[in-house]
């Protein structure tokens, strides 16, 4: 025990001096520019989220709209054709389209190191 | 205090940071020194523990102080540097067994700032970890339990670290001021 304590004294004696301080004058300053770089890239982040919404939705109202413009012309006889072969096609396309890109936008969105 | 200008950033005034920078500046460069055992290093490994500090402030649950959570990120960064550079020292076990401090008769030899250059010297001689729970516990002032909290090494661990490090820069001031003592002499 008092060999410890003869150590301890030793050393922190020893190590006294040996504190050492940042030697770059500059330091508090580039870290400040760095955070602020950080903090415009989490806002400019933030922005792109929500346009990616916007067109998201967007886009999807398009699909739906376009579905909905098709299946009203399937019954004229010369676009018969677009209704039994291309729709069915082009509803799978546009449900699969929503299904992931609204999965990776609910994932960015909610992403809990967002910070 | 801490809390205070943990609400700021987290509100919003970024420019509220720069009192965690300039708080706890010199202790994690200190700190990151031992394990980089070179400024430039040292500077960079602090650099990037405070951008991630930031990143991750509104994770921050206050169980811990700051300084303790900050550090540890500190001591993190300068572990993973240090292992990228492959610079973890190796040193073979040719340390004398028991060498009593008496025996390493420093004031008798050198000046003072010859002296804070040998233990400089041998700080740089021995290995990170060592020289980390040296500069925790001796420099810092920092308890075993406190040290635990801060590297996530477990009690017995730190104790091992520290008997370790005291044989290991008893070892390598004996070495330098052998040589100190035949250039004099």
């Amino acid at each position: 025990m008092e060999k410890n304590n003869n150590h301890d004294r030793f050393f922190r004696e020893l190590l006294s001096d040996s504190s050492r301080e940042m030697p770059f004058s500059d330091f508090e300053d580039e870290v400040m520019a760095e955070i602020r770089m950080e903090y415009e890239k989490k806002f400019s982040g933030r922005r792109n989220i929500r346009l990616s919404w916007l067109f998201f939705i967007l886009g999807m109202l398009s699909g739906i709209a376009t579905v909905f413009v098709m299946s009203f012309y399937s019954a004229n006889q010369p676009f018969a054709f677009i209704s039994d072969n291309l729709l069915p096609v082009g509803i799978v396309f546009i449900c699969l389209t929503i299904i992931l890109f609204a999965e990776k936008l609910v994932k960015i969105s909610f992403r809990r190191d967002n910070h | 205090m801490d809390e205070l200008y943990i609400k700021k950033v987290l509100d919003g005034d970024i420019d509220a940071f720069r009192y965690f920078v300039h708080q706890y500046k010199d202790k994690a460069y200190n700190l990151a020194f031992s394990v980089l055992k070179n400024e430039f290093d040292a500077r960079d490994a602090v650099q990037e523990a405070y951008i991630i500090a930031f990143r991750k402030l509104g994770k921050f649950r206050g169980r811990s102080k700051f300084s303790t959570w900050f550090f540890r990120i500190v001591i993190n960064e300068a572990l993973k540097s240090s292992k990228k550079a492959g610079k973890e020292k190796y040193i073979a076990d040719t340390r004398t067994e028991s060498v009593d401090p008496g025996h390493v008769e420093i004031n008798d030899i050198v000046s003072r700032d010859q002296q804070k250059y040998y233990i400089d010297l041998a700080m740089q001689n021995i290995p990170s970890k060592e020289a980390l729970a040296l500069t925790l516990f001796y420099i810092e002032e920092y308890s075993v339990e406190e040290i635990r909290e801060i590297t996530g090494w477990t009690e017995s661990n730190t104790k091992v670290l520290l008997h370790r490090a005291r044989k290991s820069m008893y070892h390598e001031l004996n070495v330098l001021l052998s040589t100190e003592k035949k250039t004099l002499y």
